[in-house]
C-alpha cells in the first residue's frame, strides 16, 4: 500500500485543458473520491495515475517511486473501468487469474490465490461462469477481484458502481467501503454521485473544470464548503444560493433580496461586515436549515408556496421569495398548498456567505470566519 | 385478393430461383452423363451414374487440384492473420500518417490485378520464382491483406478499449494483448476472414495463368479452363471437372455462407 | 506511447506494408513505366516512347469497339443486376416461407467461381448441343433459339447474361439487408397512414436503399473493370472482338501477342478509372465510421 502523490498535474487533449495544474495528496491506506460532474477531469486524473494517459505536466509519485513515466504495467496499480472490461472468452476464474497469469506466476499460486479472492468477494461458486453468464454485481465483484488478487500499490476505480442497478448500488456502497478497510489499501475511485462520495470516502476531492475546488473530509466538504460550487454540488437537495446585497439601516443590519428585507441578527451581521469589500453577496442556506410555519412568527419571513413534494417520510417545499425559490424540508404535517402563504426563519447559525463575484466562501455561522481553502 | 398476390409472389421468386438453379443443375446433372446420352437429350437427369466423365477430367485436373489446396490453404491462412495484426494496429492505436497509411493499404484492394501482373511476372522471373508455389502464393497473401485489414478493424473497433486498457493496467504488453485478448475474440470473425481469403484464392484465375506454365504447378482454375478448351465437344467432362473444381466452394458456403455474406455485408460499409 | 508499444506497432504493420508496398505499389510504378516503352520482351531492354502506347491505343480501331462494349457491358450488368437485385429484396422481404433456404440458393452463383460461370454458360448458350436452344426446341419455341455466343451481335449480351447471374442474389442481399435494418416502425407508421406496398417501397423504403446501392454499385463497378475470368472462358472477347474488354484486350497484347508496353498501357489505364470511382468511395466510407 502506498500514498500517491500528484504535483502541478495538467493534461491537455488539443486546445481543450482537461487536468489544470492539480496537486493532490493521497495518503496511505485512504479511500478517496474524485467528484465532481462529467466533464470536470475526474477521469483523467485518474487514467495518469493509471498511465493510460501522459500528463503534459508535472509528476505523479506512488509511494516515494516517481512514475510519471512508466508504462502502466510499471506502476503496479490495478483498475476497476466503469463497464468492468470483463474479457468474455475467459471465465471468471480466468478473468481473476488473468494479471498473475501474464506474470507467469506458479499455477498452485494462481490458484489459490483466486480461491482466497473469490472468497473475500463470495463469488466461489460463479467461478466457472464466463461473464456473459453473470449478473452486472457479480460482473463487478469479478472486475474487483481480478484488481484485489495482485495486491497493488493503489487501487483505481472509475465509476465502479455507475453500472448497477439503483437497489444493488447502495448495498454495493458498503460493501466497497468494507473491502477496503479489510485490505487496508489506498483506493482511489471517481464518481459524478455525491452520495456515493460521502457515504463511501474518507476524504473528497470535488472538481470542476479541471481543478480540485476542495480537498477534504466528507464533514469539510459538507459543513465547511470552500465555494459555491462545492456548495451547491453536495447535499439532496441542494444548499439555497440567494443573491442578495447587504446593507445597514439605522443600526439594524439586514439583507435585501430583490425588493424584500430580511434582518440578520447582529453578531453575525457585525462579522460579516468586517469582512466584505462589497456588498453584494450571495446568501447560502440547506434546506434543513430553513423552518417553516402556517402562520406569521416574530422574526419570520413571508414567503408564497411554490409546489409541495411529499417524500413519505417528510415533505420537501419550495416556496417563492420575491423572484428566487427555495427548497425547504419539512414535517409531512405541514398543510399549506401551492399559491398559499407561509413563513420561513432561517437558522443563521448554520448560514453561508459567499462573494458574488468569486463564488469563495466570506463567512459561515458555524464559528463566524472564512474556512481554509 | 391477397392469395392471388401471394400467388404471384411466390411464381416470380421460383422463376429468379430456377435462374440461379438451372445452369447449376445441368452442371450436375450432364457431369453424370455419357456423351450418348447427352446427344439424346440436355435436360432430363441422368438415368444411371456414369463416372467416367469424372475419372477423365480427374486425370486432367487432378495435379492442379492439389496445387490449388498447396496455394490457397497457406496464403487465405496466412493473409488472413496479417490483416488481423494490422487491423488490430488501426483500430486501437493513432500515430502521425496512421490514417494516410490505413487508406494506402486498403486501396490495394481496389488495385486491378491487370495494373501489376506484367511486373510480377518479371520479378518472379528475376528473382526465380516463377512457375513455383511460392511465386502464387506471395501475392496471393499480398492481395488478401487490404481487404483483411478493413475486416478486422471494423471489427475490433467494436472492442471496447476499456478491456484493452485493463489488460495494459494488469501487464500486458502489445503482443500480450493481441494474442490474449485481441486473438481469442476473433473466433468467428478469424475463421469467416479466412474462408473469405480461401474463397477468391481459390477462385482467383488469371494470377495462375500468366505465373505457372504447365500442370506441375498450375492452380485447378486454369485447368479447368484448359479442360474447357481441349474437351471441347466432351460436355460431360467439362462439367465433372467443373464440378470438382467447385467443390470446395459449395463445402464452404453450406458451412459459412450465412457468416459469409454477413462478412462481406459488414466489410464493404 | 512509449518506446515499446512503437516498437511493436512497427513490427505489427511491417508485413502489409512490406507486402503491399512491393505488390501493389512498387509493381504498379513499373507497370507505369513499362506502359511508356515499346518492350516486346521480358529480356531485352526497350526504348521509351513516352505516351506513344497511349496515343496507339487511342487511335486503334479496337479502342472503338473494347470502349463500346464497356460501355453496354457496365450499363446493362449493373442497371440489370441493381433492378433485379432491389426487386428480390423486396419479394424476399414479404416474408415467405424458407426465406433461410431461399437466401442460400440466389448466392450459390456468387460462391461459383467465376472461370465455372464461364464454362457452366457457354455450355448453356452453346449453339447447337447448348442447353437454353435444347430447352426451346423442346418447348417447340424452335423460332427463338439463337446463335447465341457464337454471333457478333450477341456474344456481349451473353457475357451480361452471365454476369447478372453471377450478382444478382448477391445484390438482393446487400438490399435485403438494407431493408431489414430500418426501423420497423417506418412501414408501421406508413401502413397507419394509409400507404399501400406500392407506396410504401417506393416512398419510404427505396429512398433510404442509398447505402446498399453505393456498395453494391463499387463492387459492381470494379468487377466489370477488371473483368476476366468469366469472359475468358465464355467468349475470349471474341468472336471478332464483339465482346472484347478492357480486361481481354490487356491479356491478349501482353501475354499472346508480347506487345508488353501497349499491354501494360491498357492495364495503366484500368488502374487509373479504378482510383478515380474508389478513392472518393474508399474515403467516404472511411470517414463515415
Amino acid at each position: 500500500m502506498s500514498k500517491v502523490t500528484l504535483n502541478g498535474l495538467t493534461k491537455r487533449f488539443g486546445k481543450v485543458e482537461a487536468v489544470k495544474n492539480v496537486t493532490l495528496k493521497i495518503r496511505d491506506g485512504e479511500f478517496v473520491a474524485l467528484l465532481g460532474p462529467s466533464g470536470c477531469g475526474k477521469t483523467t486524473i485518474l487514467r495518469c495515475i493509471a498511465g493510460l494517459e501522459k500528463p503534459d505536466e508535472g509528476d505523479i509519485y506512488i509511494g516515494d517511486k516517481m512514475v510519471t513515466r512508466l508504462s502502466p504495467p510499471d506502476r503496479n496499480v490495478s483498475m476497476v473501468f466503469q463497464s468492468y472490461a470483463l474479457y468474455p472468452h475467459m471465465t471468471a476464474f480466468d478473468n481473476i487469474a488473468f494479471p498473475l497469469w501474464i506474470r507467469k506466476r506458479p499455477r498452485d499460486e494462481i490458484r489459490e490465490k483466486v480461491k482466497k479472492t473469490a472468497e473475500i468477494l463470495e463469488i466461489s461458486e460463479f467461478l466457472n461462469r464466463k461473464p456473459g453468464e453473470l449478473s452486472g454485481g457479480q460482473c463487478q465483484r469479478v472486475a474487483l477481484g481480478r484488481a484485489i488478487i495482485r495486491n497493488p500499490a493503489v487501487f483505481l476505480l472509475d465509476e465502479p458502481l455507475a453500472n448497477l442497478d439503483a437497489k444493488l448500488r447502495i448495498s454495493a456502497r458498503g460493501e466497497l467501503k468494507r473491502l477496503q478497510k479489510q485490505l487496508g489499501a489506498t483506493m482511489i475511485f471517481v464518481t459524478h454521485d455525491q452520495v456515493e462520495a460521502m457515504t463511501m470516502a474518507e476524504r473528497i476531492a470535488v472538481m470542476n473544470n479541471g481543478v480540485i475546488e476542495q480537498f477534504g473530509s466528507t464533514d469539510e466538504i459538507y459543513q465547511q464548503p470552500a465555494n459555491m460550487f462545492v456548495s451547491g454540488f453536495i447535499g439532496t437537495p441542494a444548499m439555497n444560493l440567494i443573491k442578495c446585497s447587504l446593507v445597514e439601516r439605522g443600526g439594524s443590519i439586514s439583507l435585501i433580496l430583490d425588493t424584500n428585507t430580511l434582518p440578520v441578527p447582529d453578531s453575525i451581521g457585525r462579522a460579516l461586515i468586517e469582512k466584505i469589500k462589497s456588498s453584494d453577496m450571495v446568501f447560502g442556506i440547506r434546506p434543513e436549515d430553513i423552518s417553516i410555519h402556517e402562520k406569521n412568527k416574530p422574526n419570520s419571513y413571508k414567503t408564497k408556496v411554490y409546489v409541495v413534494e411529499p417524500l413519505g417520510n417528510e415533505k420537501l417545499v419550495t416556496v417563492e421569495m420575491g423572484n428566487t425559490y427555495s427548497k425547504v424540508r419539512t414535517r409531512l404535517d405541514f398543510k399549506q398548498e401551492i399559491g398559499e402563504n407561509a413563513w420561513v426563519d432561517f437558522d443563521w447559525n448554520r448560514a453561508y456567505f459567499f462573494d458574488k463575484r468569486t463564488g469563495k466562501v466570506i463567512m459561515h455561522g458555524l464559528n463566524k470566519s472564512a474556512n481554509r481553502r | 385478393m391477397v392469395i392471388i398476390r401471394r400467388f404471384i409472389l411466390y411464381f416470380i421468386l421460383i422463376i429468379f430461383a430456377l435462374f440461379m438453379l438451372f445452369p447449376i443443375y445441368s452442371m450436375v446433372t450432364t457431369a453424370f452423363k455419357t456423351m450418348p446420352e447427352i446427344v439424346g437429350s440436355r435436360l432430363t437427369p441422368p438415368t444411371q451414374l456414369y463416372l467416367g466423365a469424372f475419372k477423365e477430367a480427374f486425370d486432367s485436373i487432378g495435379r492442379p487440384l492439389l496445387n490449388s489446396v498447396i496455394i490457397t490453404v497457406p496464403s487465405a491462412l496466412i493473409g488472413t492473420f496479417l490483416g488481423s495484426i494490422t487491423g488490430y494496429v488501426f483500430s486501437k492505436f493513432r500515430f502521425w500518417g496512421s490514417d494516410a497509411l490505413f487508406i494506402l493499404i486498403v486501396l490495394g484492394m481496389y488495385i486491378p490485378a491487370q495494373a501489376v501482373l506484367l511486373p510480377v511476372v518479371k520479378f518472379s522471373a528475376n528473382v526465380g520464382i516463377f512457375n513455383t508455389y511460392l511465386g502464387l502464393i506471395l501475392p496471393m497473401i499480398a492481395f488478401s491483406i487490404p481487404s483483411a485489414t478493413l475486416f478486422f478493424r471494423n471489427f475490433y473497433m467494436n472492442v471496447p478499449t476499456e478491456m484493452i486498457e485493463s489488460a495494459r493496467v494488469d501487464g500486458c504488453g502489445i503482443p500480450g494483448i493481441y494474442r490474449r485478448i485481441i486473438l481469442p475474440l476473433s473466433g468467428i470473425t478469424f475463421a469467416v476472414s479466412v474462408m473469405i481469403n480461401f474463397t477468391w484464392i481459390w477462385n482467383s484465375f488469371l494470377w495462375g495463368l500468366v505465373l505457372t506454365q504447365g500442370p506441375a504447378v498450375q492452380p485447378v482454375m486454369v485447368a479447368v479452363n484448359n479442360l474447357h478448351g481441349t474437351y471441347v465437344a466432351m460436355w460431360n467432362v467439362q462439367m465433372a471437372g467443373s464440378l470438382m473444381a467447385a467443390l470446395p466452394m459449395v463445402v464452404i458456403y453450406a458451412y459459412f455462407g450465412k457468416y459469409i455474406t454477413r462478412g462481406v455485408l459488414a466489410q464493404r460499409k | 506511447m512509449d518506446r515499446k508499444t512503437k516498437i511493436f506497432i512497427f513490427l505489427f504493420l511491417l508485413p502489409a506494408v512490406v507486402g503491399l508496398g512491393l505488390y501493389a505499389y512498387y509493381f504498379s510504378g513499373w507497370n507505369l513505366s513499362i506502359s511508356m516503352t515499346n518492350a516486346r520482351s521480358l529480356i531485352f531492354p526497350a526504348e521509351f516512347i513516352g505516351l506513344g502506347n497511349y496515343e496507339r491505343f487511342l487511335g486503334d480501331s479496337v479502342f472503338i469497339t473494347v470502349v463500346k462494349n464497356t460501355a453496354i457491358f457496365t450499363v446493362l450488368f449493373m442497371g440489370g443486376t441493381l433492378l433485379l437485385g432491389l426487386l428480390l429484396a423486396i419479394l424476399i422481404d414479404q416474408g415467405i416461407k424458407g426465406e433461410g433456404l431461399y437466401k442460400v440458393i440466389i448466392l450459390i452463383p456468387m460462391a461459383m467461381p467465376m472461370v465455372i460461370s464461364g464454362v457452366l454458360w457457354s455450355w448453356m448458350f452453346s449453339p447447337r448441343m447448348g442447353v437454353i436452344n435444347s430447352l426451346l426446341r423442346v418447348l417447340h419455341l424452335d423460332f427463338l433459339t439463337q446463335p447465341w455466343i457464337t454471333s457478333t451481335s450477341q456474344a456481349l449480351l451473353c457475357v451480361i447474361i452471365a454476369y447478372i447471374w453471377v450478382f444478382t442474389g448477391f445484390v438482393a442481399l446487400l438490399y435485403l439487408a438494407n431493408i431489414r435494418s430500418l426501423p420497423n416502425e417506418q412501414s408501421e407508421s406508413a401502413r397507419v397512414d394509409g400507404a399501400s406496398k406500392f407506396q410504401l417501397y417506393w416512398r419510404v423504403i427505396i429512398p433510404q436503399l442509398r447505402p446498399a446501392t453505393v456498395m453494391a454499385f463499387a463492387v459492381l463497378f470494379l468487377n466489370s473493370l477488371v473483368a476476366f475470368d468469366l469472359v475468358w472462358t465464355l467468349t475470349m472477347g471474341g468472336p471478332a472482338g464483339s465482346s472484347e474488354l478492357l480486361g481481354t484486350l490487356m491479356y491478349k497484347q501482353t501475354f499472346q501477342w508480347n506487345y508488353f508496353g501497349y499491354g501494360a498501357a491498357i492495364a495503366q489505364i484500368m488502374f487509373i478509372i479504378s482510383m478515380v470511382v474508389m478513392v472518393p468511395y474508399l474515403y467516404r466510407s472511411i470517414r463515415r465510421r
